[in-house]
C-alpha cells in the first residue's frame, strides 16, 4: 500500500469517524437493542431461556447474546464505535474551535471529554470491580486485604413507630496494621466507609437464633444455625429453633441426624432434653450485620466524569442562553 | 383534599383554553394561567405539607413524584403563558394541562396509594431528592416538547410550524441537562452511596439511559440539516413516551432495584 494510499484511507476513516449521523444511528442502534433487552430476564440459565421461549425465539436469544446483552457483541460493538466516534468528534471540534475565529464556546468538548471519560471509567469497573459480602455478629473482628482489620463494636436497627425499617448502623472499627483509623465509624445505608481502595456499605441484617447447650462438665457451649454435634453413630446439626407465636418462652430445637452423609431425619427438643452427652440450657436471639465490601478501581475515574459531565451540560447551556440561542 | 382542588383549578384551566381555542382567535385567553398558577401552587403546597409530615422531602413514593411532577408541568405552562404571546402556544398550554390532568387523575388512582410513610433507609439521601426533582423538572420540560412535536406534525401552516420547532428545541435544550444531571448523575452517585455500584444495568437506569439517548439524538440531530424537522419531532415524541414508560412502565412491568418510586 502506497503512503497516498495510507493517507487516503486514514483520512477517509477520519472522516466517517468524525460524522453526526453515524453518532445518531450508533444512538438508536444502542437504544434500540436495549430496548429489547429489558423485556428479556437476564443472565439466567440456558434452560430457562429454552423452557420459556419458543425454539426460533430461544436459539435467537441465546445465539446474539440478548440472555447477557450488556456482556454481548450486540451492545459492546456498537458502543466501542460510538466511543471512537465521540472522541473522533470531539478532537474535531476542539481543534477546529482553536484554528478558526471563531467564539470560544467549549461547554460541549468538556461534556463530550467527560462522557468519555466515563466509559473509560465503566470499562475499568467492568473488569477490574470485586465485590465481597461479609455477615458479622457484634465483637466479631475480620482481616480485610491491605493489612485493614475491621471489629463489629455494636449493630442497631432503629424503627420508625410504625414499624417500618428507619436505619441499620453497623458501629465498626478500623485498624490498620494495627494503628486504629476509625475508632468508632457509623456505616448505614448510603453511608459507607472507605478502607484504602475499598468500600465498606451497610447492605442487610439477619437475626440469628443462637442456642446454648452444656457438657457434663458444666462448661457452655454456644451454637449457629448450622454447626455440629459429633455423636456416637453420626452428627447432630443444629437446625434452627422455632418459637411459640403465642408464646415466646415456649420454644423447639431442630435439630437433625446425618449417619455417613445420610439423614436419618429431624428430632424436635426442648430445654433439658439431652443430645449425647450435652444438654439443651438456653437459646438467645442475636443480629448480625451485613456488610458489602467493594473495590472499585473505576472510582474516581467515573466521579471525574460525572464533574466534568456535569460542567460542560451546565457549561453549554449558558452559552447558548448567552448567545440568545434558547 | 389539595390535590383534588389543583385538579379542578387545572380542569378549569383546561375549558377556558378550550373555549378560546374554539374561538379561533389570535388573542390569547387571559384568565386560564391564573388557574394553573394556582394548581402548581397547590401542588407543591402538597409536596411541602407531606415533606413536613414525613420530616424528609416528599418525593419517595409514585403519589408523591406525580404531584409534584404535575405541580412543575402546571408552573411551567403558567411561566410560558406570561413570557411568550405566539399563537401557537394556546394549543400547547392546552395540551400539556392535559398531560398535567392525566397524570394528577392517575395520582389519585389505586397503583398510586397515598399512604404518608417516612423513608426507608435507601432513600434517605440528599442525592435521592437531587436525582428526583432534577429528573422530574427536566420532563417537564419534555411534556412540553411533547406537545410542541405533536403540533409541529399537525400544523400546516409554515410559520406556525417554525414555531413549533423551535418551542420543542428550547424546550428540549433546557430540559435536557437537568435531566440528565437528576436521572444520570446524580442517581449514579446515589446508586454508588446506597449499594456500591454506580450503575447496575437495572431496569429503570437502562430506560432512564434509552431516554436520554433519545433526547440525545434529538438535539445531535439539529446538527443535521436533512434531519431536522419531522425526524426531530419523532425523536421528541419517542422520547417523551419512553420518559413516561421510565416512570411508569417500569414499575409495574419489569421489575427491579426501582420498585417503591
Amino acid at each position: 500500500m502506497s503512503e497516498k494510499t495510507k493517507l487516503n484511507l486514514i483520512a477517509k476513516t477520519y472522516k466517517f469517524f468524525r460524522s453526526v449521523k453515524l453518532a445518531i444511528v450508533l444512538i438508536l442502534i444502542i437504544s434500540f437493542t436495549s430496548i429489547i433487552s429489558t423485556f428479556i430476564p437476564q443472565n439466567r440459565e440456558v434452560l430457562f431461556y429454552t423452557g420459556t421461549y419458543s425454539v426460533i425465539v430461544s436459539w435467537f436469544i441465546l445465539s446474539t447474546g440478548f440472555n447477557s446483552f450488556f456482556k454481548s457483541l450486540i451492545f459492546i460493538v456498537p458502543s466501542a464505535l460510538f466511543f471512537v466516534n465521540l472522541a473522533v468528534c470531539t478532537i474535531d471540534r476542539f481543534t477546529g474551535r482553536l484554528k478558526r475565529k471563531v467564539k470560544k464556546r467549549f461547554g460541549p468538548d468538556i461534556l463530550h471529554a467527560g462522557l468519555l471519560i466515563l466509559i473509560v471509567g465503566g470499562i475499568i469497573t467492568f473488569t477490574g470491580r470485586t465485590e465481597a459480602f461479609v455477615r458479622m455478629e457484634e465483637g466479631e473482628k475480620i482481616s480485610l486485604t491491605g493489612g485493614y482489620t475491621l471489629t463489629l463494636k455494636s449493630f442497631d436497627f432503629f424503627r420508625y413507630e410504625t414499624g417500618r425499617p428507619k436505619d441499620w448502623v453497623s458501629n465498626v472499627m478500623l485498624e490498620k496494621d494495627g494503628q486504629i483509623i476509625h475508632e468508632s465509624y457509623p456505616i448505614e445505608v448510603n453511608r459507607p466507609l472507605k478502607a484504602g481502595n475499598k468500600r465498606i456499605y451497610q447492605s442487610s441484617y439477619t437475626v440469628n437464633n443462637i442456642l446454648y447447650i452444656s457438657d457434663p462438665a458444666e462448661i457452655i457451649y454456644r451454637m449457629k444455625p448450622g454447626q455440629i454435634i459429633p455423636v456416637g453413630d453420626g452428627e447432630m446439626i443444629f437446625r434452627d429453633i422455632l418459637a411459640d407465636p403465642s408464646d415466646q418462652n415456649n420454644f423447639t430445637v431442630i435439630f437433625e441426624k446425618w449417619i455417613n452423609d445420610e439423614s436419618k431425619g429431624r428430632r424436635s427438643l426442648s430445654v433439658s432434653d439431652k443430645i449425647d452427652i450435652y444438654t439443651i440450657t438456653g437459646t438467645d436471639t442475636r443480629m448480625s450485620t451485613g456488610l458489602r465490601i467493594v473495590s472499585d478501581p473505576g472510582y474516581y475515574t467515573v466521579l471525574i466524569g460525572l464533574i466534568l459531565l456535569t460542567i460542560g451540560l451546565f457549561l453549554t447551556y449558558y452559552q447558548k442562553l448567552r448567545d440568545n440561542k434558547l | 383534599m389539595m390535590p383534588a382542588i389543583a385538579f379542578f383549578m387545572l380542569s378549569v384551566a383546561a375549558v377556558i383554553q378550550i373555549f378560546f381555542l374554539l374561538k379561533k382567535t389570535d388573542k390569547a385567553d387571559p384568565l386560564s394561567h391564573y388557574f394553573l398558577l394556582a394548581g402548581a401552587l397547590l401542588l407543591l403546597a402538597t409536596t411541602v405539607q407531606r415533606s413536613i409530615q414525613i420530616d424528609f422531602v416528599a418525593v419517595t413514593n409514585t403519589f408523591e413524584s406525580l404531584v409534584f411532577f404535575s405541580g412543575v408541568i402546571a408552573l411551567l405552562l403558567f411561566f410560558y403563558r406570561i413570557q411568550k404571546r405566539w399563537k401557537v402556544l394556546q394549543f400547547i398550554i392546552f395540551g400539556s394541562t392535559i398531560v398535567a390532568l392525566i397524570l394528577l387523575a392517575t395520582a389519585s388512582s389505586p397503583i398510586a396509594p397515598r399512604d404518608i410513610q417516612p423513608p426507608i433507609p435507601a432513600l434517605q439521601s440528599m442525592w435521592l431528592v437531587l436525582h428526583v426533582t432534577f429528573a422530574f423538572i427536566g420532563e417537564a420540560f419534555f411534556t412540553l416538547s411533547f406537545v410542541t412535536s405533536i403540533y409541529y406534525l399537525l400544523a400546516k401552516d409554515g410559520e406556525k410550524k417554525l414555531n413549533a420547532d423551535r418551542l420543542t428545541y428550547t424546550a428540549i435544550a433546557i430540559g435536557y441537562p437537568i435531566y440528565t444531571a437528576g436521572a444520570l448523575i446524580f442517581g449514579a452517585i446515589w446508586a454508588e452511596a446506597a449499594w456500591g455500584s454506580y450503575w447496575s444495568w437495572d431496569p429503570k437506569e437502562t430506560w432512564a439511559l434509552i431516554t436520554w439517548l433519545v433526547y440525545t439524538a434529538f438535539l445531535h440531530s439539529r446538527l443535521v440539516k436533512s434531519l431536522r424537522g419531522k425526524i426531530s419531532a419523532i425523536l421528541a415524541i419517542a422520547g417523551f413516551l419512553f420518559t413516561i414508560f421510565t416512570f411508569f412502565g417500569v414499575n409495574y412491568l419489569l421489575p427491579g432495584l426501582h420498585s417503591y418510586g
